[in-house]
């Protein structure tokens, strides 16, 4: 991006797709852009404290609270805003925060069942693929408290996936992603 | 460790809803400029002014301007009079009008003569406002997909704080206060934010049917309502703005009253409810019905309705449901304000 000072451009280059990415994994795709905008308003706002070896986890950091803020709002609207909001949405609707996460299939039904702290420190690793040092910042917790969750969250998605297929559990249409109102 | 790594990336990427690069250069597309331009086109950290809002162009305020909005609402309240200690508003009050509520206009002018009486202090910038919300809603159902009125509900309790210059806001994070800077959200919903909002109706009004609202219709009456129920939702109000925002409301048509309504924990209420012709759910506003005072909202469904894939939902499922349960000021986040009645 042109016209930016103090490598602010660059830094939206190398990450706003990332954070982006980020965003939307948890909320519909225009709260996402919201939630990206809010987040680099913040850097651009504290741009001289930026971490300038390792931006990308400090960013995610500050994205994961512009999220938090956004999902009281979401909470208050309910399990049918993430519905209403996919039929008018062009976008491909992502996971949403107000229903619990919509992903599909046998995985998103066991992380719906793991707890929000679970849920969060599988995400990091598995979707944003990021590493515990990383990860940490993100959480705003130690590395080794990081690295504890996980293990620990692992093993309970494992213990879930178990109990879901002694069930012979199959995910509820309605939890899907891409419904649809009539 | 590392196996621990390898084995949720395996596990999880098929669940991901949005791989790595999906989202490939959104950072220059026609939205990611707009919002580039936006972001640096604000101020210098030193004297940093808000996002103005996609949705909420009243959010372009400078940071002076705030300043005098928040002493201008100071004086107004000084001149009410009327708060306790704590800074929470006392009891009301004289001139409550105590005669049947015909119809929602009545009931909400009431309501916003009520607010009239209700005295306010507003918070320094640099106090915090704390807000303790009880959220309800209908959790997706373990078997078939039908919701009734009796289907499960998922309750979460919201605590947080929002300083009243609308610059940082506080929760907890897994018993961990954590404090952080604030962007601009699709609601005005810091005490700064909504001290410039009109409190002429007709022009709080206007407002509202301009601001976007993630997931209403757009109807802008449906647009308006979920804007101004948002500012009810806030718990401390600026001087004018919650007797405003009743006003508002009462000039937006459809609404009817429901004199017997019941809230989530048993207690009468006078549910105030916002139904749109064809629509199979309605929004509701519940007032204390002596008092008046707002206590919360709820979207219940009106008619049975069945999505385009197979499920169903039953009249009389409330959908979702918000209950104040808290709001005050306070000196510190981590503070709590006592409860409401």
């Amino acid at each position: 991006m042109p016209d930016a000072d103090d490598g602010f451009g660059e830094l939206w280059d190398a990450h706003y797709d990332d954070v982006l990415s980020y965003a939307a994994r948890r909320v519909d795709h225009e709260t996402a852009r919201d939630v990206a905008a809010e987040t680099f308003l913040i850097a651009w706002r504290r741009r001289n404290d930026l971490p300038a070896d390792r931006p990308f986890p400090w960013l995610l950091n500050v994205a994961r609270n512009v999220l938090a803020n956004e999902a009281r709002g979401h909470r208050r609207r309910g399990l049918l805003w993430g519905r209403l909001r996919d039929d008018r949405d062009r976008h491909a609707p992502v996971a949403d925060v107000a229903t619990g996460l919509v992903e599909s299939g046998r995985i998103g039904a066991a992380l719906r069942r793991l707890s929000a702290r679970d849920r969060e420190a599988l995400q990091l690793v598995g979707w944003e693929e990021l590493d515990p040092k990383d990860a940490a910042i993100v959480a705003g917790c130690s590395v080794k408290t990081f690295s504890v969750r996980l293990h620990r969250a692992r093993r309970r998605l494992a213990a879930v996936l178990a109990e879901l297929d002694a069930e012979g559990h199959r995910p509820p249409i309605t939890s899907l992603q891409g419904s649809r109102q009539s | 460790m590392n196996e621990d790594l390898q084995d949720v990336r395996r596990l999880l990427a098929p669940a991901n809803p949005v791989p790595r690069g999906t989202l490939s250069g959104a950072g220059r597309d026609a939205i990611g400029r707009a919002a580039f331009t936006r972001v640096t086109g604000t101020d210098a950290p030193a004297t940093p002014r808000r996002l103005p809002s996609r949705r909420a162009g009243v959010r372009l305020v400078t940071a002076g301007g705030l300043a005098v909005a928040i002493a201008a609402g100071l004086t107004v309240a000084q001149s009410l009079g009327g708060a306790d200690r704590n800074g929470n508003p006392r009891a009301v009050l004289p001139g409550l009008p105590g005669s049947s509520v015909a119809n929602a206009q009545v009931a909400l002018n009431h309501a916003a003569g009520a607010a009239d009486h209700r005295a306010v202090t507003p918070p320094r910038p640099t106090q915090w406002i704390y807000t303790e919300l009880r959220s309800a809603s209908i959790d997706a159902p373990s078997r078939g997909n039908v919701w009734t009125p009796t289907s499960p509900q998922k309750t979460e309790i919201d605590q947080y704080w929002m300083r009243a210059d609308g610059k940082r806001w506080a929760r907890f994070d897994h018993g961990k206060l954590v404090i952080s800077p604030t962007g601009s959200g699709p609601f005005p919903n810091d005490y700064a934010a909504l001290t410039v909002l009109p409190r002429d109706p007709d022009a709080l009004l206007a407002w509202a049917r301009r601001t976007q609202t993630p997931g209403e219709s757009n109807s802008p009456d449906a647009k308006a309502w979920a804007a101004l129920t948002s500012v009810l939702n806030v718990g401390v109000l600026p001087p004018g703005l919650e007797a405003a925002t009743y006003r508002a409301m009462a000039k937006i048509p459809g609404a009817t009253v429901d004199k017997a309504a019941v809230d989530d924990q048993g207690r009468p209420a006078l549910a105030v409810i916002e139904s749109l012709p064809g629509e199979w759910s309605a929004n509701e506003i519940l007032l204390d019905p002596t008092t008046y005072a707002y206590r919360g909202e709820r979207l219940k469904v009106v008619k049975d309705h069945r999505f385009r894939d197979g499920a169903m939902i039953k009249k009389g499922t409330v959908e979702s449901l918000s209950t104040l349960l808290a709001a005050g000021v306070v000196d510190h986040p981590g503070q709590r304000s006592p409860k409401r009645p």
